[in-house]
């Protein structure tokens, strides 16, 4: 692994174990992660894709130190993803799938502001990195708005900028244009490269559209059926990951 | 101080944008006390209660208030970690560099301040409007809510661990709820429980917390007459803090080994 990598991860497993009611039952344990390595340099865009169940929700919430891993170690900012929570949380961004943690009935700088605190920011530090992080991200017109009045791509604006408040080294987002049309995807799409990796975070990214992958990622790791079938640049990756989204769709 | 106050603001902000639910709770706390008011008139002056230096209304009034704080202590920790199971939000909250003690901990904070001063309020009103005979050691009164709250806030934090884990079971929260009423003596004296029942009753520290904040606040008890309630309060704390910090530890524990933190 490189010295410089913001986020290193060495032979990650993660195994589930069932719990049954039934005296005497042993149910199977599921392998979600078998050995996974790979690693993200600072300013890099790197895309998880792989079909349902490959295992990139997973990877990322144990990134995020919200989920243990069953053998190897990751670390992020040179901070052990297990040994050094919560601080290790310090240096991560994270929006994972179905983020709902905005409070619908709170205004946009409302929840930017209890989110700043959390992360240990003073007013004094938050207002103006709100105002600067909704300037750049076309949003400032969203801050006095509730968050129950926005539409699914302004809310994913308002999520990432809450994610980039206290200045993440590590950012980790889980299908963040999932739900949205293409012109508002390919706007955040632009916008995450441009002020999160173009800012020098290390930037994770869950996905199953492969033209986005293609547009921003530098690199890509190919998730099937929890192991790393393939980490490249996406030319390397394109005909493993054809093979495998072809593959899975067939089995369903 | 700040982050506790972070929550604090956010929860208000989000009580305040619900005026309706907040003018019901208040409507149904004045009608409580009505209907007690009316209740006391009924049953007139009560030899149990002398050595308790009240009248009936005032007895009860006390006691719920007390018992309504003590719940919130008791159910809010569990209960908030449940909506914020249901919203959502748990998993952005944990995912912050706190610890789960703290999240869960500045999650019930609005909520037990909040109770604290509804408590407070129908106490006033109950004393102003309704003619309860108070005589209040305020110190006395203020260091007993505080010694009441150690094993309260403890039994908290051990429901939130249950539903962190368990989701929509909290047995804790309902089983003491119901004890506290049926035993430790709300709305009516220990004393008229058959005698294995008040034994029973000493056990939980409802009992203890309820008998001295009533005399703290309704014959102006002395803090010596408050010691040996003080004493039992610290003694449940004592056991009941290390077991809920286990439990917390045990419940985060269980959802990052089983990856259910996100499941509602």
């Amino acid at each position: 692994m490189a010295a410089s990598a913001e986020v290193e991860v060495l032979g990650i497993s993660k195994c589930y174990f069932p719990f049954s009611w039934r005296l005497g039952a042993k149910p199977a344990p599921r392998a979600a992660l078998r050995g996974v390595s790979f690693n993200v340099e600072p300013g890099e865009l790197t895309a998880l894709i792989g079909p349902n169940g490959a295992g990139k929700s997973t990877l990322l919430r144990i990134l995020a130190g919200l989920l243990l891993p069953s053998e190897g170690t990751a670390r992020v900012a040179q901070l052990d993803v297990v040994r050094d929570r919560p601080r290790s949380r310090q240096v991560i961004g994270a929006a994972l799938s179905e983020d709902r943690g905005l409070s619908p009935r709170l205004t946009v700088q409302q929840n930017l502001e209890f989110y700043s605190a959390l992360y240990g920011l003073s007013s004094k530090e938050a207002t103006p990195r709100i105002r600067d992080l909704a300037e750049r991200f076309e949003a400032s017109a969203l801050l006095d708005r509730e968050v129950r009045t926005l539409s699914t791509g302004e809310r994913a604006r308002a999520v990432l900028i809450r994610v980039l408040l206290h200045r993440p080294r590590v950012v980790l987002l889980d299908e963040i244009t999932r739900s949205l049309d293409p012109g508002a995807a390919s706007r955040l799409r632009r916008q995450i490269v441009a002020e999160v990796a173009g800012r020098g975070a290390a930037v994770l990214f869950a996905s199953h559209d492969l033209s986005e992958v293609e547009a921003i990622a530098s690199k890509v790791l190919l998730l099937s059926g929890g192991e790393a079938a393939r980490f490249g640049s996406f030319a390397e990756v394109r005909a493993d990951a054809q093979r495998v989204f072809s593959a899975s769709s067939e089995a369903s | 101080m700040r982050l506790a106050w972070a929550f604090i603001r956010r929860d208000l902000l989000i009580a305040a944008s619900y005026r309706a639910n907040f003018l019901f709770a208040l409507a149904g706390g004045v009608v409580t006390i009505t209907a007690f008011y009316f209740l006391a008139k009924l049953i007139g002056p009560a030899p149990l209660l002398e050595r308790y230096g009240a009248d009936y209304f005032s007895f009860v009034l006390l006691g719920l208030a007390i018992a309504s704080c003590l719940r919130t202590l008791q159910a809010t920790f569990a209960q908030r970690v449940r909506e914020s199971q249901v919203d959502g939000s748990l998993e952005v909250l944990l995912g912050a560099p706190l610890s789960t003690f703290r999240v869960v901990g500045y999650l019930a904070a609005y909520q037990v301040l909040a109770s604290i001063l509804k408590a407070c309020g129908l106490v006033l009103l109950g004393a102003v409007a309704f003619g309860a005979r108070l005589r209040i050691n305020p110190w006395g009164f203020g260091a007993t809510l505080l010694f009441a709250a150690l094993p309260f806030g403890a039994l908290g934090l051990l429901s939130a661990a249950v539903v962190l884990v368990f989701k929509r079971s909290d047995p804790i929260t309902y089983v003491l709820d119901t004890a506290n009423y049926l035993l430790c003596g709300v709305i009516y004296p220990v004393e008229v429980l058959p005698p294995p029942l008040q034994w029973f009753s000493k056990l939980l520290p409802a009992t203890h917390a309820l008998a001295a904040l009533r005399a703290a606040a309704l014959s102006s008890a002395p803090i010596q007459g408050l010691l040996p309630a003080w004493g039992i309060l610290t003694a449940f704390a004592l056991v009941l803090w290390p077991t809920a910090a286990a439990a917390l530890a045990f419940a985060r524990r269980h959802l990052e080994q089983t990856g259910t933190l996100p499941h509602g």
